[in-house]
């Protein structure tokens, strides 16, 4: 019987650690603020939005250091007004595994009480991100599943 | 339109609204092909 021989406990030591970093990795994905006072209004700070098919390696505030995150998946960030610069991938999820394209950079000038939705045309290993502002009811219109 | 995107967005964006609205970390794990980084 494997439990509570040494093999076993061998194993649970080696699988623990690496079953919490993938949690903690996987936290990031939902939202997060990247501003750390009081909350604001929505009408003061600007959403992006990115697609599934986005990964997200880190986002840069124009003359501060870059907070990484792994956000693959359904991500928002929750930004405060100002010119950001953010490193990304797209990501293609199949069955048995993910493969990534090279990492493009997104220039974003946000504004507040915007909502960006970020997604990207593919053409082979490359990928080119885009933009469309979703401020307003009727700009969801332009959102559809046809990007990647 | 696609009303499932679209939902799907604003949906998330209530959600979050309404919730903890938590602040990123200045270091955090992630796990890209296969291996485990820490980022800083």
């Amino acid at each position: 019987m494997l439990i509570g021989t040494r093999k076993f406990n061998r194993l649970v030591l080696i699988c623990l650690p690496v079953l919490l970093l993938c949690f903690s990795g996987c936290a990031t994905s939902g939202g997060r603020r990247f501003y750390s006072d009081t909350p604001r209004q929505i009408k003061d700070v600007a959403i992006v939005y990115c697609h599934p098919a986005c990964s997200v390696n880190s986002i840069t505030e124009s003359g501060k250091p870059a907070k990484n995150l792994y956000g693959g998946g359904r991500f928002l960030a929750e930004l405060l007004p100002g010119d950001y610069s953010f490193i990304m991938r797209y990501v293609k999820d199949t069955t048995y595994e993910s493969s990534y394209g090279k990492p493009a950079t997104l220039e974003l000038h946000v504004e507040p009480g915007h909502v960006y939705y970020v997604s990207g045309k593919a053409e082979g290993n490359t990928w080119h991100p885009e933009v469309i502002n979703i401020t307003k009811d009727e700009d969801y219109n332009k959102l559809n599943n046809e990007f990647f | 339109m696609n009303f499932f995107e679209a939902d799907t967005v604003r949906n998330a964006i209530n959600k979050y609204f309404n919730g903890d609205r938590v602040v990123i970390k200045e270091t955090q794990f992630s796990m890209q092909n296969g291996s485990v980084s820490i980022w800083k």
